[in-house]
């Protein structure tokens, strides 16, 4: 027999299925499993393994083939889905298959006011937020709407004078949330608008300065190798820009194209895939849906295989 | 009396009472040693109660082969690749019983490396096992009553097709 603190330091490097299946060994594996400090601890050592490979980890990411759903962000292998129909948002661990519906919003969404949301976790708070931005009409700005996971409750941010074109979920990055929205003074230009997430403000961040900077159309906000990229999804030739310093104008780099093309290719060649059994979610209707490790574009949810519960408190659980 | 610490000899005794000598530079990586010598208790032969002659000798040999100092960056680089192959190989044990023994080892002469190399040698001999199999590499006795044990294993249903 080994001692429990051996044991610990060996399950920790398994994965989250292996993990699971070792919760029926015996009544102390069970509950070590278990414990909240050992799901962070795991967490640990696998954000630890991925930073060796940060490639691989920028590959790893996922997409939902749905017309009534979307994924809203992931954080921590939790993932944030919302219907595009009745605006229901669960937040499930596809890898537990935990998953938990959130309250609704103070002020709801609707089909002429759709949201934008951003999920991700705040470590200073040690909570993870969701934050739901519902457009006031084009010229007025839009309403925000936090909603803290360990609380479970939302609350009323209040008013931003920035809108979006389209809903577009916040990229998550450093622990802020980030989106290309619009000023309401000046609705032609795209700003990117950063969330902090655990002092909960907004602010701009710098575009390139630049004469072949144009994202007036078709830019979009991704990561790629651990910086935050705009890159162009439609058009050619195939553009990304790369800032190398965080939040330092000067620091924007345009990729040389066909480096930035291979990098692309790269991201689309698939040498992660989500485990076969994983790829599950169960919404409130019962209805089964895979999310796939399809996720091709910069601005696609990273994921990772985690044993975090969407029920952050124990005695929420049902 | 020599005067030059780096060749200075550490002796370790093990539980069956071989005594093994070792340079002081390379038993340090045991942060429990390295307490021992710090507290001025290595004076006569360090014993440890916990650690058979066969497994200590294999620990012996870890720490001095992670003791080895390259010359120079190129020499770090072939140095980087060869521990990797020594590691490689030093985990895979004729015995699965000796791996437990290193983990055990590791554990009370607290060597962060050895650790993590035979904790990760022996996760990745569980992977994929049915539970029962776990149980019998770990000797373990099930302490679960029929119902709880259903019940656990309904909570994860989908871990175990």
């Amino acid at each position: 027999m080994l001692a429990l603190d051996v044991v610990e330091d060996i399950l920790l490097t398994l994965d989250v299925e292996d993990l699971l299946r070792c919760t029926s060994v015996c009544k102390s594996w069970y509950s070590l499993i278990s414990k909240p400090y050992f799901v962070k601890l795991h967490l640990k050592f696998i954000r630890n393994k991925e930073d060796k490979n940060n490639k691989q980890l920028g590959n790893r990411r996922i997409y939902l083939a749905s017309n009534i759903h979307n994924i809203e962000g992931s954080s921590n292998g939790l993932v944030c889905i919302s219907s595009i129909e009745n605006y229901q948002i669960c937040l499930t661990n596809p890898s537990t298959r935990e998953f938990r519906i959130l309250q609704d919003p103070i002020i709801l969404p609707n089909s002429n006011n759709a949201p934008c949301y951003g999920f991700g976790y705040d470590s200073f708070a040690d909570d993870y937020k969701l934050v739901m931005a519902i457009n006031q009409g084009r010229y007025d700005g839009t309403l925000v709407q936090i909603l803290s996971l360990k609380s479970n409750v939302w609350k009323l941010f209040g008013h931003v004078n920035y809108g979006f074109h389209d809903s577009k979920p916040g990229i998550l990055f450093n622990g802020a949330l980030y989106w290309f929205w619009y000023n309401a003074n000046d609705i032609y230009r795209k700003y990117i608008m950063c969330f902090d997430l655990a002092k909960e403000e907004f602010r701009e961040i710098p575009q390139p300065e630049d004469p072949r900077y144009d994202v007036r159309y078709s830019g979009k906000l991704g990561i790629f190798e651990d910086h935050l990229c705009i890159f162009h999804a439609r058009g050619r030739p195939y553009e990304m820009w790369v800032m190398k310093n965080y939040n330092v104008k000067q620091s924007w780099e345009l990729l040389p194209t066909d480096w930035a093309m291979k990098e692309r290719l790269q991201c689309m060649k698939k040498d992660w895939r989500l485990p076969p059994k994983m790829p599950c979610y169960f919404c409130s209707d019962k209805t089964l849906m895979y999310l796939s490790s399809w996720g091709k574009y910069m601005s696609d949810p990273i994921f990772v295989q985690t044993l975090v519960s969407p029920y952050v408190n124990d005695n929420e659980r049902p | 009396m020599s005067s030059s610490s780096s060749s200075k000899m550490i002796e370790l005794r093990s539980s069956d009472g071989e005594t093994f000598h070792v340079e002081e530079t390379v038993v340090l990586q045991s942060e429990t040693i390295k307490q021992m010598i710090d507290d001025d208790c290595a004076n006569a032969a360090i014993p440890l109660p916990n650690v058979t002659s066969m497994t200590l000798a294999k620990v012996i040999e870890y720490i001095k082969k992670h003791a080895e100092k390259p010359k120079d960056d190129d020499d770090k680089k072939v140095a980087e690749e060869d521990l990797k192959k020594f590691d490689a190989e030093f985990v895979k044990v004729d015995q699965e019983s000796m791996l437990f023994d290193l983990v055990r080892a590791a554990n009370y002469l607290n060597i962060k490396s050895l650790l993590d190399l035979t904790c990760q040698a022996v996760a990745d001999s569980i992977k994929d096992l049915s539970v029962e199999e776990v149980r019998k590499k770990f000797n373990i006795q099930n302490d679960f009553t029929p119902e709880e044990e259903a019940k656990v294993r309904k909570e994860n249903a989908w871990a175990f097709d």
